[in-house]
């Protein structure tokens, strides 16, 4: 990812690191969503993605001294997201397992609870469906190794391109093709019988 | 054919997003007209992409920014430093590890000053090395006799002098 020249958030890190506090708030402001929403398709869990959202901005003001813009302020941004959340999974395989540490079903959170979801336009047989889905898609997000849904997150949520994401996870772009083949491979097993499920079609386009 | 599928299998995730090369691209193209399997592939690919979309994108809590600054300014009030730190999370074994320190350094000096800063000057200047013993053994000849330092002086002495006997002859 090339830095640009006239990238605006690094602007802003300057006036930041120049003493304006007042760029740090535009910079949570662009991020905040970005940060958070990656962080919630790695992790599942809405709580946990705002801790990590609270610790990758935490990081950002703390080390923005040592900031060098290299690449694009995003790249830095996506790095530390990327590393707090495969941090927090490694502590949490490592923590001793309680009944409380286990990760919610959206179903049992109640997806429509959710700021971001739109709660009644449905209804409840389709709240219910909607749920399902929702736990579906999520365990076999969740199935896939730590880097594979890293990058598969990377790309689908956040339309990246291999180059970028080579930078974020800091491998080859061939090595990014690698992982999101397997990733893709993978996700399309666990999702395969709920295409069957739902009478999705498997044919493919006629050409 | 099976052989040419497994290699346009694996990368039709690309294919799809566009992350291949021109020549690649019209050979997938190519084999997807006639391969129903890969087209198959190609369409199931798809569809998981689909679905994953049913993860929508959640909006940070009210509170994030106002939570964030209250972390910041704890971050930002007054700078305590590494040994502070360490002082306040361990009072005890630092103050008992400082004072073990402060004992051994103070009692090696004054053990110093009362020993050797004394007793070396009178000694040595008033017992000049003789008898081929080291000057500074000298400073055990005050040892009681029957003691071991006393014991140790009498024997050097001896030898050295029966070695030195020896020797003359």
């Amino acid at each position: 990812m090339e830095k640009q020249a006239d990238d605006p958030d690094d602007r802003l890190i300057r006036e930041f690191i120049s003493g304006q506090e007042e760029a740090f708030t535009e910079i949570l402001g662009h991020y905040k969503s970005l940060v958070l929403n990656v962080a919630y398709r790695f992790l599942r869990d809405r709580t946990e993605a705002e801790d990590v959202a609270q610790d990758v901005f935490l990081k950002i003001y703390r080390s923005a001294r040592t900031y060098e813009p290299k690449a694009k302020f995003s790249t830095w941004v996506y790095k530390i997201t990327s590393n707090v959340c495969l941090n927090r999974l490694r502590d949490e395989k490592n923590a001793p397992k309680s009944v409380s540490n286990g990760r919610q079903d959206p179903a049992d959170t109640g997806a429509s609870l959710f700021v971001g979801s739109s709660p009644g336009h449905f209804s409840p047989s389709e709240e219910l469906e909607r749920n399902e889905r929702l736990t579906v898609v999520h365990d076999a997000l969740q199935r896939l190794p730590a880097n594979q849904r890293l990058a598969l997150v990377l790309k689908r949520y956040q339309g990246l391109s291999y180059r970028e994401i080579a930078e974020i996870l800091g491998c080859s772009p061939a090595a990014v093709d690698s992982l999101l083949q397997r990733a893709n491979g993978k996700l399309r097993k666990f999702l395969e019988p709920y295409f069957a499920d739902r009478g999705v079609s498997r044919k493919g386009p006629q050409s | 054919m099976i052989r040419t599928c497994r290699r346009i299998q694996k990368r039709i995730p690309a294919f799809l997003d566009a992350e291949v090369t021109p020549k690649m691209r019209s050979a997938v193209s190519r084999h997807l007209d006639v391969c129903p399997d890969c087209r198959r592939l190609l369409a199931a690919t798809s569809q998981s992409w689909e679905l994953l979309a049913e993860i929508e994108e959640i909006t940070p809590r009210n509170d994030f920014d106002p939570l964030f600054w209250e972390k910041a300014r704890e971050f930002s009030s007054p700078r305590v430093s590494r040994t502070d730190r360490l002082w306040a999370r361990f009072p005890i074994p630092a103050i008992a590890a400082a004072g073990f320190v402060l004992g051994i350094a103070g009692g090696f000096f004054l053990g110093k000053a009362a020993f050797f800063d004394k007793r070396a000057p009178t000694t040595q200047a008033a017992r000049p090395p003789t008898n081929g013993i080291f000057p500074y053994l000298d400073t055990f000849a005050d040892f009681p006799g029957d003691s071991v330092g006393g014991a140790y002086i009498a024997v050097a002495t001896q030898s050295g002098g029966a070695a030195r006997r020896g020797g003359d002859k």
